[in-house]
C-alpha cells in the first residue's frame, strides 16, 4: 500500500459580525446620569451631614447667642457649597472632554456646566430644607440614604428614553398618574435626568 | 437605536426642541423642550427656600423660641423697627404670700409682683415673673420640673450668682432666658423687652459666654 489517503485541511475563524447593539455604544450616554449627578449627590451628602451635625451639637444656637444672623448663618453654608459645586462641576466637564466623551465634545460646556451647577444649587436647596425639619443624625442619615436611592432610579428610569416616553410623557396615561409623576419633580435629579437626556438625544441619536 | 449614528453638536435651538410622537401600541407622547423642563429647577430650589425658611422660623429645634405660624403677616418679622418695647407677655403666678415665715425667694416674689402692680413694668436689667420649664419624659417616666416659678431681678449695674447642685435649673435658667429652649410658662422682661415676643431685640443687645 503506497498510497496513503491524505486529507487536506484548511482552518480558519468563524467569521465574526459585528454586533449591532454594541457598535458605536458609549456608555456615558446610556447611563451617564449616573456619572454625572454623583457631583449634585455628593454636595447633598456631605452639606446635609455637616448642617445637621452643626443642629444636633448646638452650634447654630451658639452661635446665634454670640450674635451671627439667620441670614449670616445661611448665607455662610450656601456661599461655601456653591464655590464647591464651581469647582466639581468645572472638574467634571473638564474631565469629561479630556477622555473625549462624545457628549462632552459635541455640546457646549456651558451647558453641561449650567445644568450640573443648577443641579447642585437645587440639591443644597433640598439639603438645607431637611436639616431644618429634621432632628437627629439618624433621621439624617436615613433620609440621605432615601434621597440617594431615589435619586438613581429616577436617573434610571430618565436614562431610557422609551422608557421616559411610554411611563413620563405619555399623554394617555390617567390624569391621578400625571399628578402622582409631578411629585418627581421635587427631586432635582428628575429634571436633571430629563434635561441630560435631551442633550444626549442629540449628540448620540 | 445605538447603530444608527447621527451624532451632530448640541445647538441653541435644541434648547426649544419638542418631541411628540406615537408607540406601536397606538400611545401618543409629548416630551417637553429642555426650556420648558429647566423651569422647574429654579422652581425646586425657590420651594425648597421658601419652606425652609417658614420651617427654621416655626419648629423649636431649629433656634429655641418660636416665631408663631402666621409670623409672614406680622410687620414686626419685616421690620425690627416696629418692635417697641412690650409689657406683656405669658401668664404667670400673681398671688402674692402674706405671712412672717416667708422664704427668701417668696418674699422676692412678693417684692416683684409689687412693682408690677405699681406699673413699673420698665426695667434696665432682667426681670423673670414666674419662669417655668418642664422637662417630660417620653419613656413614660415621670417629668422634671427643672425650672419652677422662678421670680429674680436684676438690674442695670448689678452682678449676680446662681449657685446649686447638679439638675438645679442653672442652665435652664439661663437657656430659656436666652430663647435656646422654649419655657412652659411665666416670661422675662431684658432691657424692657419681652422674652416672647421681641427676642431678636434681645439677643442683639445681649452677649453669653459659656
Amino acid at each position: 500500500m503506497d498510497w496513503v489517503p491524505k486529507i487536506d485541511m484548511e482552518l480558519q475563524d468563524f467569521p465574526r459580525v459585528t454586533d449591532r447593539m454594541l457598535q458605536n455604544l458609549d456608555g456615558l450616554t446610556m447611563y451617564g446620569a449616573f456619572y454625572l449627578v454623583m457631583v449634585p449627590l455628593c454636595i447633598f451628602m456631605v452639606l446635609f451631614d455637616l448642617l445637621i451635625r452643626e443642629k444636633v451639637e448646638n452650634l447654630r444656637m451658639g452661635m446665634q447667642l454670640l450674635g451671627a444672623q439667620d441670614n449670616a448663618y445661611w448665607a455662610s453654608w450656601i456661599i461655601s457649597a456653591s464655590i464647591t459645586s464651581i469647582f466639581l462641576c468645572a472638574e467634571m466637564v473638564v474631565v469629561g472632554r479630556l477622555f473625549k466623551f462624545e457628549v462632552f465634545l459635541l455640546s457646549p460646556a456651558w451647558v453641561l456646566f449650567s445644568l450640573l451647577f443648577v443641579t447642585c444649587e437645587a440639591f443644597i436647596s433640598l439639603a438645607c430644607f431637611l436639616s431644618i425639619v429634621l432632628h437627629t443624625r439618624s433621621q439624617a442619615f436615613a433620609a440621605n440614604f432615601a434621597i440617594i436611592m431615589q435619586s438613581l432610579i429616577i436617573c434610571f428610569c430618565l436614562s431610557e428614553p422609551t422608557l421616559m416616553k411610554k411611563i413620563i410623557y405619555n399623554l394617555d396615561t390617567p390624569l391621578w398618574v400625571k399628578a402622582v409623576i409631578n411629585i418627581f419633580y421635587l427631586n432635582p435629579c428628575f429634571t436633571f435626568g430629563k434635561m441630560f437626556s435631551d442633550i444626549t438625544n442629540v449628540t448620540n441619536a | 437605536m445605538m447603530w444608527t449614528k447621527t451624532n451632530r453638536m448640541f445647538e441653541w435651538a435644541d434648547v426649544f426642541t419638542e418631541h411628540t410622537g406615537e408607540f406601536f401600541s397606538l400611545d401618543r407622547y409629548h416630551v417637553p423642550s429642555m426650556a420648558a423642563t429647566s423651569v422647574a429647577m429654579p422652581g425646586v430650589i425657590i420651594f425648597y427656600g421658601v419652606l425652609s425658611w417658614y420651617f427654621d422660623q416655626v419648629l423649636p429645634q431649629n433656634r429655641g423660641v418660636v416665631q408663631p405660624w402666621y409670623f409672614p403677616i406680622m410687620p414686626s418679622y419685616w421690620c425690627p423697627c416696629l418692635s417697641t418695647r412690650k409689657y406683656g407677655g405669658a401668664s404667670y403666678d400673681t398671688e402674692i404670700k402674706q405671712g412672717k415665715d416667708l422664704s427668701t425667694a417668696e418674699i422676692e416674689k412678693n417684692t416683684i409682683l409689687a412693682k408690677e402692680a405699681k406699673g413699673g413694668k420698665h426695667i434696665d436689667g432682667v426681670r423673670a415673673l414666674g419662669l417655668s420649664k418642664t422637662y417630660q419624659s417620653l419613656s413614660g417616666g415621670s417629668d422634671v420640673d427643672a425650672l419652677k416659678n422662678a421670680f429674680f431681678e436684676l438690674n442695670s449695674g448689678q452682678l449676680l450668682g446662681v449657685m446649686g447642685h447638679n439638675g438645679a435649673g442653672k442652665s435652664t435658667m439661663i437657656n430659656t432666658l436666652c430663647g435656646l429652649i422654649p419655657k412652659n410658662s411665666g416670661t422675662a422682661r431684658m432691657l424692657g423687652f419681652n422674652i416672647d415676643e421681641n427676642l431678636r431685640s434681645i439677643r442683639k443687645r445681649m452677649g453669653v459666654v459659656s
